[in-house]
Protein backbone atom coordinates (compact mmCIF):
# COMPACT_ATOMS: atom_id res chain seq x y z
CA UNK A 1 0.00 0.00 0.00
CA UNK A 2 2.83 2.22 0.94
CA UNK A 3 4.27 1.94 -1.80
CA UNK A 4 1.50 2.22 -4.58
CA UNK A 5 0.95 5.49 -2.39
CA UNK A 6 4.82 6.33 -3.20
CA UNK A 7 4.56 5.83 -6.43
CA UNK A 8 1.05 7.74 -6.71
CA UNK A 9 2.85 10.94 -5.20
CA UNK A 10 5.95 10.77 -7.40
CA UNK A 11 3.89 10.54 -11.07
CA UNK A 12 1.60 13.73 -9.21
CA UNK A 13 4.55 15.60 -8.67
CA UNK A 14 5.98 14.63 -12.15
CA UNK A 15 2.84 15.67 -13.80
CA UNK A 16 3.09 18.71 -11.96
CA UNK A 17 6.90 19.71 -13.29
CA UNK A 18 5.61 19.27 -16.62
CA UNK A 19 2.26 20.72 -16.60
CA UNK A 20 4.33 24.04 -15.46
CA UNK A 21 3.44 27.25 -17.67
CA UNK A 22 5.92 27.58 -20.29
CA UNK A 23 7.40 31.63 -19.96
CA UNK A 24 8.59 32.78 -23.96
CA UNK A 25 11.99 32.17 -22.17
CA UNK A 26 12.38 28.85 -22.15
CA UNK A 27 9.62 28.03 -25.07
CA UNK A 28 12.77 29.95 -27.37
CA UNK A 29 14.92 26.85 -26.72
CA UNK A 30 13.28 24.72 -28.68
CA UNK A 31 12.14 27.00 -31.74
CA UNK A 32 14.11 26.50 -34.94
CA UNK A 33 15.55 30.43 -36.37
CA UNK A 34 18.04 32.22 -38.43
CA UNK A 35 20.90 32.33 -36.76
CA UNK A 36 21.52 28.59 -34.75
CA UNK A 37 25.00 27.37 -35.41
CA UNK A 38 25.03 23.65 -34.86
CA UNK A 39 27.68 20.87 -34.47
CA UNK A 40 27.58 17.08 -34.48
CA UNK A 41 30.27 14.63 -33.59
CA UNK A 42 29.10 11.37 -33.54
CA UNK A 43 29.50 7.78 -34.73
CA UNK A 44 28.03 6.57 -38.54
CA UNK A 45 27.44 3.00 -40.00
CA UNK A 46 27.47 2.43 -43.47
CA UNK A 47 26.77 0.10 -46.38
CA UNK A 48 28.38 -0.36 -49.45
CA UNK A 49 25.89 -2.64 -51.59
CA UNK A 50 27.57 -2.70 -54.73
CA UNK A 51 30.40 -4.60 -52.62
CA UNK A 52 28.06 -6.11 -49.31
CA UNK A 53 30.71 -4.44 -47.21
CA UNK A 54 29.82 -2.27 -44.23
CA UNK A 55 32.17 0.48 -42.51
CA UNK A 56 32.23 2.52 -39.87
CA UNK A 57 33.23 6.36 -39.41
CA UNK A 58 33.58 8.96 -36.67
CA UNK A 59 31.42 12.26 -38.42
CA UNK A 60 30.73 15.50 -37.72
CA UNK A 61 29.43 18.36 -38.89
CA UNK A 62 28.53 22.12 -38.55
CA UNK A 63 25.60 23.83 -39.73
CA UNK A 64 24.47 27.17 -39.75
CA UNK A 65 20.86 28.37 -40.12
CA UNK A 66 21.04 31.28 -42.69
CA UNK A 67 17.35 31.71 -42.81
CA UNK A 68 14.93 29.81 -40.51
CA UNK A 69 14.20 27.01 -43.11
CA UNK A 70 17.65 26.82 -45.00
CA UNK A 71 20.97 25.93 -43.55
CA UNK A 72 24.71 25.46 -45.07
CA UNK A 73 26.14 22.42 -43.19
CA UNK A 74 29.35 20.80 -43.46
CA UNK A 75 30.37 17.47 -42.85
CA UNK A 76 33.19 15.23 -42.62
CA UNK A 77 33.33 11.67 -42.22
CA UNK A 78 36.74 10.17 -41.05
CA UNK A 79 37.32 6.10 -42.06
CA UNK A 80 37.37 4.09 -39.12
CA UNK A 81 37.77 0.69 -40.70
CA UNK A 82 35.52 -1.91 -42.28
CA UNK A 83 33.43 -4.51 -40.26
CA UNK A 84 33.04 -6.81 -43.37
CA UNK A 85 36.70 -9.31 -42.80
CA UNK A 86 38.67 -9.44 -45.50
CA UNK A 87 37.03 -5.92 -46.71
CA UNK A 88 39.40 -4.26 -49.56
CA UNK A 89 38.80 -0.87 -48.70
CA UNK A 90 41.55 0.57 -46.38
CA UNK A 91 40.35 4.62 -46.34
CA UNK A 92 37.85 6.22 -47.09
CA UNK A 93 37.47 9.51 -45.38
CA UNK A 94 35.38 12.20 -46.76
CA UNK A 95 34.44 15.82 -46.55
CA UNK A 96 31.09 17.59 -47.57
CA UNK A 97 29.63 20.92 -48.28
CA UNK A 98 25.83 22.10 -49.42
CA UNK A 99 22.71 23.29 -48.03
CA UNK A 100 19.65 21.94 -46.10
CA UNK A 101 15.98 22.71 -46.64
CA UNK A 102 14.25 22.57 -43.67
CA UNK A 103 10.40 21.43 -43.49
CA UNK A 104 8.45 24.07 -41.52
CA UNK A 105 7.08 22.81 -38.19
CA UNK A 106 5.48 24.24 -34.88
CA UNK A 107 8.20 22.65 -32.75
CA UNK A 108 11.80 21.70 -32.12
CA UNK A 109 11.04 18.93 -34.66
CA UNK A 110 12.76 19.80 -37.75
CA UNK A 111 12.45 17.23 -40.72
CA UNK A 112 15.48 17.93 -43.59
CA UNK A 113 16.56 17.28 -46.67
CA UNK A 114 20.09 18.44 -48.41
CA UNK A 115 22.28 18.02 -51.45
CA UNK A 116 26.02 17.69 -50.39
CA UNK A 117 28.68 17.51 -52.86
CA UNK A 118 32.16 16.04 -51.48
CA UNK A 119 35.18 14.86 -52.21
CA UNK A 120 36.70 11.37 -50.44
CA UNK A 121 40.09 9.98 -49.99
CA UNK A 122 40.13 5.98 -51.00
CA UNK A 123 42.78 3.46 -50.67
CA UNK A 124 42.34 -0.49 -51.29
CA UNK A 125 44.38 -3.37 -51.26
CA UNK A 126 44.52 -3.63 -54.84
CA UNK A 127 48.07 -3.14 -56.59
CA UNK A 128 49.30 -3.80 -59.78
CA UNK A 129 52.83 -5.10 -60.52
CA UNK A 130 53.29 -5.30 -56.75
CA UNK A 131 52.93 -1.35 -56.89
CA UNK A 132 49.95 -0.80 -54.06
CA UNK A 133 47.19 1.29 -54.17
CA UNK A 134 48.34 4.56 -52.90
CA UNK A 135 44.49 6.47 -52.40
CA UNK A 136 43.31 8.61 -54.96
CA UNK A 137 41.07 11.86 -54.51
CA UNK A 138 37.38 10.63 -55.37
CA UNK A 139 34.58 13.19 -56.36
CA UNK A 140 31.33 12.67 -54.19
CA UNK A 141 27.47 13.31 -54.95
CA UNK A 142 25.49 12.67 -52.09
CA UNK A 143 21.42 13.43 -50.68
CA UNK A 144 20.87 14.08 -47.03
CA UNK A 145 17.47 13.47 -45.07
CA UNK A 146 16.85 13.30 -41.79
CA UNK A 147 15.89 15.34 -38.54
CA UNK A 148 17.44 17.87 -35.82
CA UNK A 149 15.20 17.74 -32.12
CA UNK A 150 15.60 21.01 -30.66
CA UNK A 151 14.36 20.55 -27.09
CA UNK A 152 17.18 22.07 -24.83
CA UNK A 153 18.86 25.42 -24.92
CA UNK A 154 21.95 24.49 -25.94
CA UNK A 155 21.54 20.51 -27.15
CA UNK A 156 19.35 18.98 -30.00
CA UNK A 157 19.65 15.52 -31.29
CA UNK A 158 20.47 14.76 -34.93
CA UNK A 159 19.69 11.53 -37.24
CA UNK A 160 20.06 11.63 -40.70
CA UNK A 161 20.65 8.97 -43.89
CA UNK A 162 23.17 10.29 -46.50
CA UNK A 163 22.77 8.01 -49.92
CA UNK A 164 26.93 8.73 -51.71
CA UNK A 165 27.77 8.49 -54.95
CA UNK A 166 31.73 8.14 -55.88
CA UNK A 167 34.27 6.14 -57.67
CA UNK A 168 37.53 5.62 -56.29
CA UNK A 169 40.39 5.44 -59.67
CA UNK A 170 43.64 5.02 -59.41
CA UNK A 171 46.00 3.06 -61.65
CA UNK A 172 46.01 0.14 -58.85
CA UNK A 173 42.03 0.40 -58.25
CA UNK A 174 38.77 1.32 -59.66
CA UNK A 175 36.52 0.37 -56.63
CA UNK A 176 33.17 1.72 -56.20
CA UNK A 177 32.15 4.10 -52.79
CA UNK A 178 28.51 4.07 -53.39
CA UNK A 179 27.26 4.10 -49.55
CA UNK A 180 23.96 4.84 -48.03
CA UNK A 181 24.83 5.74 -44.34
CA UNK A 182 22.98 6.34 -40.92
CA UNK A 183 24.21 8.48 -38.07
CA UNK A 184 22.57 9.52 -34.76
CA UNK A 185 23.78 11.77 -32.14
CA UNK A 186 23.83 14.69 -29.94
CA UNK A 187 24.43 18.17 -30.80
CA UNK A 188 26.11 21.53 -29.53
CA UNK A 189 24.10 24.64 -30.75
CA UNK A 190 24.41 28.21 -30.03
CA UNK A 191 23.07 31.23 -31.29
CA UNK A 192 24.93 33.66 -33.47
CA UNK A 193 22.43 36.05 -33.82
CA UNK A 194 21.69 37.66 -30.24
CA UNK A 195 18.01 39.01 -31.24
CA UNK A 196 16.99 35.69 -31.36
CA UNK A 197 18.06 35.03 -27.91
CA UNK A 198 15.08 34.24 -25.22
CA UNK A 199 12.31 35.69 -27.62
CA UNK A 200 9.34 33.74 -28.72
CA UNK A 201 7.73 34.08 -32.03
CA UNK A 202 5.55 32.05 -33.72
CA UNK A 203 7.53 32.11 -36.79
CA UNK A 204 6.03 29.76 -39.12
CA UNK B 1 -1.21 66.83 -86.93
CA UNK B 2 2.35 68.04 -86.92
CA UNK B 3 1.75 68.94 -82.80
CA UNK B 4 0.27 65.26 -81.95
CA UNK B 5 3.45 64.15 -83.76
CA UNK B 6 5.77 65.73 -81.67
CA UNK B 7 3.67 64.94 -78.41
CA UNK B 8 3.67 61.22 -79.08
CA UNK B 9 7.38 61.49 -80.17
CA UNK B 10 7.98 63.24 -76.69
CA UNK B 11 5.68 60.68 -74.61
CA UNK B 12 7.78 57.83 -76.63
CA UNK B 13 11.24 59.14 -75.43
CA UNK B 14 10.09 59.82 -71.88
CA UNK B 15 8.85 56.54 -71.48
CA UNK B 16 11.74 54.71 -72.55
CA UNK B 17 13.85 57.30 -70.76
CA UNK B 18 11.64 56.49 -67.36
CA UNK B 19 11.63 52.58 -68.52
CA UNK B 20 15.36 52.62 -68.21
CA UNK B 21 16.07 54.50 -65.47
CA UNK B 22 14.44 52.16 -63.60
CA UNK B 23 16.60 51.00 -60.90
CA UNK B 24 18.13 47.24 -61.12
CA UNK B 25 18.13 45.98 -57.92
CA UNK B 26 19.15 42.22 -58.91
CA UNK B 27 22.20 43.63 -60.44
CA UNK B 28 25.60 43.02 -58.30
CA UNK B 29 23.91 39.46 -56.55
CA UNK B 30 26.07 37.44 -55.04
CA UNK B 31 25.34 33.57 -54.94
CA UNK B 32 27.68 30.56 -54.25
CA UNK B 33 26.92 27.23 -54.58
CA UNK B 34 28.36 23.43 -54.79
CA UNK B 35 27.69 21.06 -57.75
CA UNK B 36 27.33 17.46 -58.69
CA UNK B 37 28.00 16.68 -62.10
CA UNK B 38 27.52 13.75 -64.64
CA UNK B 39 29.38 13.18 -67.53
CA UNK B 40 28.51 11.38 -70.10
CA UNK B 41 29.53 10.56 -73.76
CA UNK B 42 33.27 10.53 -73.16
CA UNK B 43 35.50 7.54 -73.72
CA UNK B 44 33.75 4.32 -74.24
CA UNK B 45 30.35 5.47 -73.60
CA UNK B 46 31.25 5.84 -69.94
CA UNK B 47 29.72 8.17 -67.29
CA UNK B 48 31.65 9.98 -64.66
CA UNK B 49 30.79 11.70 -61.62
CA UNK B 50 32.43 15.09 -60.15
CA UNK B 51 32.23 17.26 -57.45
CA UNK B 52 33.04 20.96 -57.31
CA UNK B 53 31.48 24.76 -56.44
CA UNK B 54 30.86 28.11 -58.18
CA UNK B 55 29.61 31.36 -57.53
CA UNK B 56 27.51 34.05 -59.09
CA UNK B 57 27.34 37.10 -59.88
CA UNK B 58 24.33 38.61 -61.49
CA UNK B 59 24.45 41.35 -64.02
CA UNK B 60 20.82 42.41 -64.84
CA UNK B 61 17.39 40.89 -63.86
CA UNK B 62 17.85 38.30 -66.91
CA UNK B 63 21.56 38.37 -67.03
CA UNK B 64 23.59 36.29 -64.42
CA UNK B 65 27.22 34.89 -64.60
CA UNK B 66 28.33 31.81 -63.54
CA UNK B 67 31.85 30.95 -62.50
CA UNK B 68 32.93 27.27 -61.65
CA UNK B 69 35.37 24.48 -61.20
CA UNK B 70 34.52 20.83 -61.62
CA UNK B 71 36.49 17.55 -60.76
CA UNK B 72 35.32 14.91 -62.56
CA UNK B 73 36.01 11.18 -62.51
CA UNK B 74 35.44 8.50 -64.84
CA UNK B 75 35.55 4.99 -64.37
CA UNK B 76 36.04 3.39 -68.06
CA UNK B 77 34.55 0.14 -68.38
CA UNK B 78 36.89 -0.64 -65.48
CA UNK B 79 39.90 -0.84 -68.20
CA UNK B 80 41.03 2.35 -66.87
CA UNK B 81 39.81 6.05 -65.96
CA UNK B 82 39.55 9.28 -67.14
CA UNK B 83 39.79 12.66 -64.64
CA UNK B 84 38.96 16.08 -65.62
CA UNK B 85 39.17 19.26 -64.26
CA UNK B 86 37.27 22.31 -65.27
CA UNK B 87 37.48 26.06 -64.55
CA UNK B 88 35.56 28.34 -66.06
CA UNK B 89 32.93 30.83 -66.21
CA UNK B 90 29.37 31.05 -68.56
CA UNK B 91 26.93 33.69 -69.42
CA UNK B 92 23.08 32.46 -67.96
CA UNK B 93 19.98 34.70 -69.97
CA UNK B 94 16.72 33.62 -67.51
CA UNK B 95 14.41 32.83 -70.23
CA UNK B 96 11.30 33.95 -68.04
CA UNK B 97 9.81 37.61 -67.20
CA UNK B 98 10.24 37.54 -64.13
CA UNK B 99 13.16 35.33 -62.73
CA UNK B 100 14.21 33.68 -59.66
CA UNK B 101 10.65 34.36 -57.69
CA UNK B 102 10.27 31.81 -54.74
CA UNK B 103 8.31 28.73 -55.87
CA UNK B 104 9.29 29.12 -59.23
CA UNK B 105 10.84 27.56 -62.29
CA UNK B 106 13.02 29.58 -63.91
CA UNK B 107 14.43 28.13 -67.54
CA UNK B 108 17.84 29.24 -68.89
CA UNK B 109 19.99 29.33 -71.22
CA UNK B 110 24.07 29.27 -70.70
CA UNK B 111 26.86 29.17 -72.80
CA UNK B 112 30.49 29.97 -71.67
CA UNK B 113 34.77 29.36 -71.90
CA UNK B 114 36.57 27.02 -69.64
CA UNK B 115 39.95 25.73 -69.29
CA UNK B 116 40.34 22.03 -69.09
CA UNK B 117 42.68 19.20 -67.65
CA UNK B 118 41.98 15.84 -68.91
CA UNK B 119 44.14 12.16 -68.05
CA UNK B 120 43.29 9.02 -69.34
CA UNK B 121 44.87 5.48 -68.33
CA UNK B 122 44.89 2.16 -69.39
CA UNK B 123 45.05 -0.70 -66.79
CA UNK B 124 46.33 -3.01 -69.76
CA UNK B 125 49.22 -1.11 -70.80
CA UNK B 126 50.16 0.84 -67.37
CA UNK B 127 50.15 4.02 -69.90
CA UNK B 128 48.32 7.54 -69.52
CA UNK B 129 48.54 10.43 -71.33
CA UNK B 130 47.19 14.19 -70.34
CA UNK B 131 45.97 17.27 -72.14
CA UNK B 132 45.61 20.79 -70.90
CA UNK B 133 43.17 23.19 -72.93
CA UNK B 134 42.69 26.26 -72.95
CA UNK B 135 39.84 26.60 -75.69
CA UNK B 136 36.89 24.78 -74.77
CA UNK B 137 33.39 26.06 -75.20
CA UNK B 138 29.88 24.42 -73.32
CA UNK B 139 26.67 25.36 -73.78
CA UNK B 140 23.38 24.23 -73.14
CA UNK B 141 19.87 24.55 -70.99
CA UNK B 142 18.78 24.51 -67.38
CA UNK B 143 16.58 25.10 -65.03
CA UNK B 144 16.63 26.98 -61.42
CA UNK B 145 14.34 26.32 -59.08
CA UNK B 146 13.80 28.76 -55.75
CA UNK B 147 13.21 26.86 -52.63
CA UNK B 148 13.25 30.47 -50.83
CA UNK B 149 14.11 34.11 -51.73
CA UNK B 150 17.74 33.63 -51.18
CA UNK B 151 18.59 29.80 -52.03
CA UNK B 152 18.07 28.09 -55.52
CA UNK B 153 18.43 24.34 -56.80
CA UNK B 154 19.55 24.10 -60.05
CA UNK B 155 19.92 20.95 -63.18
CA UNK B 156 21.84 22.22 -66.49
CA UNK B 157 22.10 20.15 -69.14
CA UNK B 158 25.49 21.58 -71.16
CA UNK B 159 28.03 20.05 -74.19
CA UNK B 160 31.32 20.84 -73.62
CA UNK B 161 33.67 20.53 -76.85
CA UNK B 162 37.27 20.69 -75.62
CA UNK B 163 39.91 22.22 -78.94
CA UNK B 164 43.18 20.61 -77.82
CA UNK B 165 46.22 17.46 -78.16
CA UNK B 166 44.14 15.25 -79.93
CA UNK B 167 43.94 11.79 -77.41
CA UNK B 168 41.61 8.96 -78.59
CA UNK B 169 41.23 6.30 -76.05
CA UNK B 170 38.76 3.07 -77.27
CA UNK B 171 38.09 -0.13 -75.96
CA UNK B 172 39.91 -2.76 -77.93
CA UNK B 173 40.38 -6.66 -78.06
CA UNK B 174 43.57 -8.37 -78.06
CA UNK B 175 44.29 -11.47 -80.05
CA UNK B 176 43.18 -13.70 -77.41
CA UNK B 177 39.94 -11.92 -76.96
CA UNK B 178 41.00 -9.51 -74.03
CA UNK B 179 39.40 -6.26 -73.82
CA UNK B 180 41.45 -3.32 -73.22
CA UNK B 181 41.49 0.29 -72.98
CA UNK B 182 44.32 1.67 -75.84
CA UNK B 183 45.22 5.46 -75.64
CA UNK B 184 46.98 7.07 -78.77
CA UNK B 185 48.24 10.55 -79.63
CA UNK B 186 47.79 10.97 -83.75
CA UNK B 187 48.83 14.67 -83.46
CA UNK B 188 47.49 16.98 -84.48
CA UNK B 189 44.31 18.95 -82.45
CA UNK B 190 40.84 17.70 -81.84
CA UNK B 191 37.71 18.76 -80.95
CA UNK B 192 36.25 16.53 -78.41
CA UNK B 193 33.14 16.97 -76.24
CA UNK B 194 31.18 15.47 -73.75
CA UNK B 195 27.93 16.38 -72.39
CA UNK B 196 27.40 17.92 -68.34
CA UNK B 197 24.56 17.00 -66.06
CA UNK B 198 25.06 19.45 -63.39
CA UNK B 199 22.80 19.87 -60.44
CA UNK B 200 24.04 22.43 -57.91
CA UNK B 201 22.84 24.61 -55.00
CA UNK B 202 23.57 27.99 -54.76
CA UNK B 203 22.86 30.35 -51.66
CA UNK B 204 22.58 34.40 -52.29
CA UNK B 205 24.82 36.04 -49.95
CA UNK B 206 24.05 39.39 -50.86
CA UNK B 207 25.12 42.09 -53.07
CA UNK B 208 28.29 43.35 -54.24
Amino acid sequence: MKRIFLIISLFISCTGLFAQKDTGKNLSWGQVHKGILAGVGTISVGEMPAHNISNVYVTGNLEYYAQKNVSIRGDEYFFVNSLTPNSPLKQNSSVYFGAFYHFPTHSGFDPLIGFQPGIAFARTTDSVYGKADPGAAAPLMSLVIGFNFYAEKWFHIQANIRYTAGQESSEQSQYNLNEISFNFGLGFNIDLLPKYKCVYKATF
Amino acid sequence: MKNLKSVLATTLLLLSISAFSQKDTTAGQFSLGMRSTISTFTDAQSVGLGAGGQFRIRVSKHLNTDWYSDYINTNIQSLGFRRDAHIGWSVVFYLNQDPLVKGTVTPYIVAGQCFDYTKVYSDYTNTSMERWSAAAAQGGFGMTYNITKYLDFSAVAQYMLHLGTNVISQVEQTEQGQQYLSITNPGGASLNGHLLITFSVNYMLGKL
